[in-house]
């Protein structure tokens, strides 16, 4: 971490290194700086996922550590690496490495103080909330976080940033520590034992584009105040996990906290968040085959768990994945990526009601070109399906009756049918829900009502260039908990909504794509693709003389390419198809007032170019 | 019509309603120079604000700035970016003591990262390198970073 500032520092103080670290490119946020060097697709990816820059990778230690015991390192020792950087801190651009140095001798004492981890706990036993007593709990928090999601730590990050003095409480359902979901569908399948990794999220680290292992929770739990020192209510982060907020009152502005076992505390509050979330909508046609284990859904890190090990069951050799959205088909995917490494002939079976996987999405070229990249990952699709029951057969099969009267046999059902806002908090609350879209009604500046705002999924947002929209995407509830976060510190005038959020997929290893804005095959669409990243029968299109109309057959296959979401002659969505660090200019379109010629457009994204 | 026609393009309108225009085109085509001139991007601040001031939202700073050392963390690096002492940071010395004194009641938090030792070589490469890094052809100076906050 202090390296990745180092360099930073280093960087911003007008001096470019031959050798500037890959990191630093990582921290690097200024992408108006010209002679930047585009990020590589993964470095841009990680750089989003993670939210918070660089952190040590490694497993969380369960005893706290033992502070004090150790001696100081030798002063001759520490001078002498002062006085030697010091003499070659010639320039302010070196202060950055001095600073970084001084703080080794530190970072290697405490590499030997770190206990090991303690062993996996295998067992399914509830775990108790933290803290274990309610009158641990503070009597106000100075800023009330209602979840511990990703929404959730964000605002707390830009709530800690903004005022350095602040006390911030965090309160999530889930017993473990604020971690990111998207790995939970993408890198954690790639373990060689997932169901043991999720059971251990405070643990669970997953390998990253560049090899290195990084932590699925966003901070360790030292990050936060301990819960001995919560009810003081001191500057810092603290986080009740376990309990959750039964009732809010904002005229009032208290809020009352649950946990299992009968835990009750009633707090005031200066500022709140509503961070809930969303949480998986369930298909009734599969409601007895769920209740029979056989049927799950995927949203957290226990979710993850219970589908790896249902995963590892013997006699699982079709896992049936019902859905046709982002998460079906990303999911399906890499599990198909994980049953082919096997090599035991399991196989992944996707069911949609459409015609192709992300038709939704996806102009039909390209959910056509999706549907055969899948297969080519070797995802079995059933297209036009529509699942009427599920029934657990004797031999432990769950068989999928379709509308259309075929059948389908697996073993094991994920139902990806999507996500319903958590608001019941909200409506409880007295705050206006959003009809059409659910969750909770909040203005440009994210506010629901004074002291309280919304951020993530569960808010109804007004925004300024594509008008009122809710989002259920993992930058997306880094950048509107970002907002809120600072809007509620109220150091600065607030801010409206105004950063374009993106997000991205992968199918397989061929086929990534990023997007930004509304991206919906509802509306009118341009895709513009170079004739040399597209096969099929358009691979003379460049020729001379061709008709620019009709020109036989659209092409099969689609390799690279932009593609533009239009509504009332103003691009609201832009989908990059395979071409990477090229989202800024989608936004700088998005901010446009009326749509420009889009071949001209297209052509700022070099779609000819990898 | 959102999209020209020109040469070396083909265009279908494909979908039910013909909703969904494709345009394959030649490399030449899109490689020309664009006739859109797009307004320049929503500013994304560093570490250092063109006023020189410390962004202390900047994500490169991870936790260091909003962790458990947060306060401490803050003193000593404002001290070392305004230092005026030469050389700059040597009257921080009090400050960064206070800062690791924190840090070491957190070892979980300011620990190593993965690759220590690496860092270690790198950054003696680094200060080996840094003096004739003003000459050297392959690292320009960014013509448009903030000055330094002085």
């Amino acid at each position: 971490m202090l390296r990745a500032i180092a360099n930073v520092y280093i960087e911003s103080q007008s001096r470019t290194r031959r050798d500037a670290l890959q990191i630093f490119r990582v921290c690097n946020y200024s992408s108006v700086r010209g002679d930047d060097k585009p990020l590589s697709r993964k470095l841009r990816k990680f750089r989003t996922t993670v939210l918070a820059g660089e952190r040590r990778a490694g497993p969380a230690p369960r005893t706290p550590p033992q502070p004090g015991p150790e001696p100081p390192p030798p002063a001759a020792r520490r001078r002498r690496a002062w006085a030697a950087l010091a003499a070659l801190a010639a320039s302010a651009s070196l202060g950055g490495a001095y600073f970084y140095r001084k703080l080794t001798d530190e970072r290697q004492r405490s590499r030997d103080a770190e206990p090991t981890p303690a062993p996996a706990d295998a067992t399914d036993a509830p775990e108790p909330p933290l803290p274990a007593r309610a009158e641990d709990l503070p009597p106000h928090a100075e800023f009330l976080l209602v979840g511990a999601g990703t929404a959730a730590f964000a605002a707390m990050r830009a709530i800690r940033s903004a005022r350095p003095d602040a006390h911030v409480l965090l309160v999530g359902a889930e017993p473990a520590l604020p971690y990111m979901r998207p790995p939970l569908s993408k890198e954690l399948w790639r373990e060689p034992a997932p169901a043991d990794a999720a059971a251990r999220p405070d643990a669970l680290t997953f390998r990253q584009w560049n090899g290195r292992r990084r932590s699925l929770a966003y901070e360790p739990a030292a990050f936060y105040a301990p819960p001995e020192r919560m009810r003081a209510a001191g500057p810092g982060a603290a986080l009740a996990r376990g309990w959750r907020v039964e009732r809010l009152d904002p005229a009032a502005r208290r809020a009352v906290l649950a946990a299992p076992g009968g835990l009750r505390h009633e707090l005031s509050y200066g500022a709140a968040l509503l961070a809930t979330g969303a949480r998986p909508r369930r298909v009734p046609a599969l409601a007895a085959a769920a209740a029979a284990g056989r049927s799950l859904a995927l949203r957290d890190v226990r979710d993850a768990r219970r589908l790896a090990r249902a995963l590892d069951a013997p006699g699982v050799r079709t896992v049936a994945v019902v859905g046709g959205g982002f998460l079906a088909t990303e999911l399906s995917a890499a599990l198909a990526a994980r049953l082919a490494a096997e090599g035991a002939g399991r196989r992944v079976l996707q069911l949609f009601r459409e015609e192709a996987p992300l038709a939704r999405v996806l102009p039909p070229y390209l959910a056509a070109e999706a549907a055969r990249r899948l297969e080519a990952e070797g995802v079995r699709l059933r297209a036009r399906a529509e699942v009427l029951a599920g029934e657990v057969g004797a031999a432990g099969d769950v068989v999928l009756r379709l509308a259309d009267g075929a059948e389908e046999r697996a073993q094991l059902v994920v139902e990806c049918a999507g996500a319903e806002p958590a608001a019941e908090l909200a409506a409880a609350a007295g705050l206006e829900l959003d009809g059409a879209r659910g969750g909770v009604l909040v203005n440009g500046e994210l506010a629901a009502r004074a002291g309280l705002w919304a951020a993530g999924d569960v808010a109804s947002f007004y925004d300024e260039a594509l008008g009122r929209r809710r989002v259920e995407h993992h930058d997306h509830a880094v950048v509107s908990g970002r907002l809120a976060g600072e809007n509620m510190a109220g150091v600065a005038p607030p801010r409206v909504y105004r950063h374009q959020s993106m997000f991205w997929s992968d199918l397989g290893p061929q086929l990534g794509y990023e997007a930004v804005g509304i991206v919906d095959s509802r509306l009118r669409t341009v895709g513009v693709f170079s004739a040399e990243a597209t096969a099929g029968e358009a691979a003379g299109a460049g020729d001379a003389g061709q008709a620019p109309e009709h020109a036989g057959r659209a092409p099969q296959r689609y390799e690279r390419g932009v593609v533009f979401y239009l509504r009332e002659e103003r691009v609201v969505g832009v989908l990059l198809w395979n071409l990477f660090n090229r989202l800024h200019v989608a936004r700088q379109l998005l901010a446009l007032d009326a749509a420009p010629d889009l071949f001209e457009a297209a052509k700022l994204f070099a779609p000819q170019d990898e | 019509m959102s999209v020209s026609e020109g040469e070396g393009r083909a265009v279908w309108r494909l979908g039910e309603q013909g909703q969904h225009t494709l345009v394959v085109a030649a490399r030449e085509a899109l490689a020309a120079p664009s006739a859109l001139a797009l307004p320049p991007p929503e500013p994304a601040p560093g570490l250092i604000l063109p006023d020189g001031s410390i962004n202390w939202g900047c994500p490169c700073l991870g936790g260091m700035a909003t962790g458990p050392c947060g306060t401490q963390f803050r003193d000593a690096f404002s001290c070392f970016h305004y230092s005026e002492a030469e050389p700059k940071g040597s009257d921080c010395y009090d400050k960064f003591s206070v800062m690791q004194e924190c840090m070491a009641q957190y070892p979980q938090l300011y620990a190593k990262d993965d690759d220590d030792d690496e860092l270690a070589d790198e950054l003696g490469a680094a200060l080996q390198g840094a003096a004739d890094a003003s000459d050297a052809p392959d690292a320009p100076d960014a013509p448009d970073a903030p000055p330094p906050g002085r």
